[in-house]
């Protein structure tokens, strides 16, 4: 399966929940450093067909040189860039055709819940929801007007907040057109059998992979290497 | 059925959206050319496969003139829409003679016409000359059930003639793209040859021999000439099963398709023996003009590949993919998950040995157990479980469940999109 380094681009709390990181303020890395690291990816690829980067940690579209961190990957010979952010800057001001210009190719979409009063009052901003699936569309009409193949991914973090929520977050990304999803237990969250088979079904049934951040799942991709 | 100084015949093409049946084009020039038939109409009107039966029966049903013949050629994807449209068709037109023929219902005659009671006969096998005799053979008031190599109805009956030999001189067929008006740019295919030199299980491309019938090079050029001089033609495909199928016939058609090259043809979706393409191979394919080629190994599991015929020597693979690479051609790698000997973890060793090759794109699809195949004929011996209705999508195997192939088939596809979006390289077509 095809594999992707992960680099960060910022410290940012396990979970975007608001409830169990009151107040975490991210801290971006220079774009310098991060293309340091992203250079040694593409220097020592080894990984099957690639090289392949996931940009992850902070927030994208936050950090003041998104441009610089995507053109520079493209530059250094990434032929897959992915992005893990909430999508809900992509609807404005070009941002996602920019991105695909750019070069990025991945999206990896951050949920935490399948509706919107659940997702909205989860990240603690009102509109969130909404904001990412219109990203996805945007990101998705901005690809298919370039001519560029992309694939969207979704990832839920799972926490004592949303362990009842996944199984309508798979739902909500497959119908966004996630091909695949990726659920991330916070430390010490456990993820019981009857919810994870409810996951599970949910994904099979609309056409999406399902897979466990860290367990000994089969996955479409998989996330190695953690840089920075 | 008609009267007998007119035969007005329509032939549906139902066809993947962009796409027009070839087999129909062949067939009207087949009809048209028969000096038997009294004077004859032959339009050849094209769905796509996602229009709706009652738009298609519509629009059958306002043709002017008034079909008293139509006919489809039904593969396994259009099957039930032609179904639905006929059946519509027929109850508003019960004395329009319908006939189909195709891969799907050649096998299953007396099935189709069972089960079909809006079809009047099916043509097994080619259609070229079978066509025009049931059709004369119509206009005569005669018994379409005693034409060679047609089922038919005999009132309550259903009925067979003789089964017919395929055509032994492939340049006596007319040319349906000679006359002009068929080619259209990136949908336009030609054939060279029939037959397959492969017994595939699943494949009914072979029809069960591997014998090669091949067309003139005089007529390959003309017909080639034809489609690559298309006003606003860029790019075609040929459907030979083997486009490599011999280093002397590739090298024929380079020197053929070279002009054209050239002038900016190019070639897509040739499919290739893909162990046989070294590096000269690949030459002779990028002189043809052919910017990307399909192949297997649809499988990597012992078990399966014996199941099937087909033999697989993962080297040889690889090295044609690099090949392939390095001449600029990207390479399409399939896969066909729930054949027979396949367990899960076969599949997954092959999705991963195709993507590991990195040739351009992988595409997973689900077995098809296809009327007339071997797979089709084994079935019960094998322990395949499949649906009788078209498209006849297997739904188990002794080694792999339900639930298995639904869940493989969406971790196919995940990895398959995965692989695919990525920044363009040079032989991404």
């Amino acid at each position: 399966m095809i594999a992707f380094a992960e680099v960060s681009i910022g410290e940012a709390p396990e979970t975007p929940c608001v409830r169990c990181a009151k107040g975490t303020a991210a801290a971006m890395r220079p774009a310098a450093s991060v293309l340091q690291d992203v250079t040694r990816v593409c220097d020592s690829w080894s990984d099957g067909p690639g090289p392949n980067v996931a940009l992850v940690g902070a927030e994208p579209f936050a950090h003041p040189e998104l441009p610089l961190l995507v053109q520079g990957a493209a530059r250094a010979g990434c032929e897959r860039i992915r992005l893990r952010t909430d999508a809900g800057a992509l609807p404005s001001g070009g941002n996602a055709a920019g991105v695909v210009a750019a070069g990025v190719r991945h999206l990896e979409v951050v949920l935490l819940g399948g509706v919107a009063p659940v997702h909205d009052a989860l990240v603690g901003r009102a509109g969130a929801f909404d904001a990412a699936l219109a990203g996805v569309a945007a990101f998705v009409s901005a690809a298919g007007a370039a001519g560029s193949a992309v694939a969207v991914t979704g990832r839920v973090p799972v926490c004592r907040h949303n362990r009842d929520e996944v199984a309508g977050a798979v739902a909500a990304l497959a119908a966004a057109g996630a091909i695949g999803v990726e659920l991330a237990p916070a430390a010490g969250t456990a993820l019981d059998e009857d919810r994870l088979r409810s996951a599970r079904e949910t994904a099979v049934v609309n056409g999406v992979w399902l897979h466990v951040a860290g367990a000994r799942d089969l996955a479409p991709w998989r996330l190695v290497g953690g840089a920075s | 059925m008609t009267s007998s100084d007119r035969l007005v015949v329509a032939l549906a093409g139902v066809s993947s959206p962009g796409y027009r049946s070839l087999a129909n084009a062949y067939l009207r020039e087949a009809v048209k050319a028969d000096s038997r038939l009294p004077e004859v109409w032959v339009a050849t009107p094209e769905f796509p496969t996602t229009t709706d039966p009652w738009w298609i029966a519509y629009q059958l049903l306002e043709l002017d003139p008034v079909p008293d013949v139509l006919g489809f050629s039904v593969v396994c994807w259009n099957a039930r829409t032609v179904y639905e449209a006929v059946r519509i068709v027929k109850s508003v037109r019960p004395d329009c003679f319908v006939v189909v023929g195709g891969p799907e219902v050649g096998a299953i005659a007396e099935q189709v016409l069972a089960e079909q009671p809006g079809i009047d006969a099916v043509v097994r096998g080619e259609g070229e000359r079978t066509l025009p005799d049931l059709l004369y053979s119509l206009v005569r008031g005669g018994d379409p059930a005693s034409v060679p190599g047609v089922t038919a109805r005999d009132g309550e009956r259903i009925a067979s003639g003789p089964d017919r030999p395929a055509i032994e001189v492939l340049d006596s067929v007319a040319s349906p793209f000679s006359a002009g008006g068929h080619a259209t740019d990136g949908s336009a295919y030609l054939e060279t040859y029939r037959g397959c030199p492969h017994r595939c299980g699943y494949c009914y491309e072979g029809k069960g021999e591997t014998r090669i019938r091949s067309y003139s090079w005089e007529r390959i050029a003309s017909d080639i000439e034809a489609v690559a001089s298309t006003p606003g033609m860029r790019s075609f495909s040929f459907i030979d099963p083997v486009f490599n199928l011999t280093p002397d016939r590739l090298e024929h058609l380079a020197e053929l398709m070279e002009p054209w090259v050239a002038r900016g043809i190019r070639l897509h979706t040739i499919e290739v023996d893909i162990e046989r393409i070294d590096d000269t191979a690949a030459a002779l394919l990028a002189r043809a003009g052919v910017v990307s080629v399909e192949t297997g190994p649809q499988s990597v599991g012992s078990e399966a590949l014996a199941a099937c015929g087909r033999s697989f020597d993962a080297e040889k693979f690889a090295a044609g993919v690099r090949a392939c690479r390095r001449a600029g051609i990207s390479v399409e790698c399939d896969l066909i998950v729930g054949l027979p000997g396949d367990t899960a973890d076969d599949v997954l060793a092959g999705i991963d040995f195709a993507i590991g090759l990195d040739p351009g794109k992988v595409q997973l699809s689900t077995l098809h157990v296809l009327p007339g195949t071997d797979l089709w004929s084994r079935a019960a011996e094998l322990g395949l479980v499949y649906d009788r209705q078209p498209p006849h999508e297997v739904i188990s195997t002794p080694q792999i469940t339900y639930g298995e192939l639904r869940r493989l088939e969406v971790l196919g596809n995940a990895a398959s999109a995965v692989y695919r979006a990525r920044l363009s390289r040079k032989d991404d077509r």
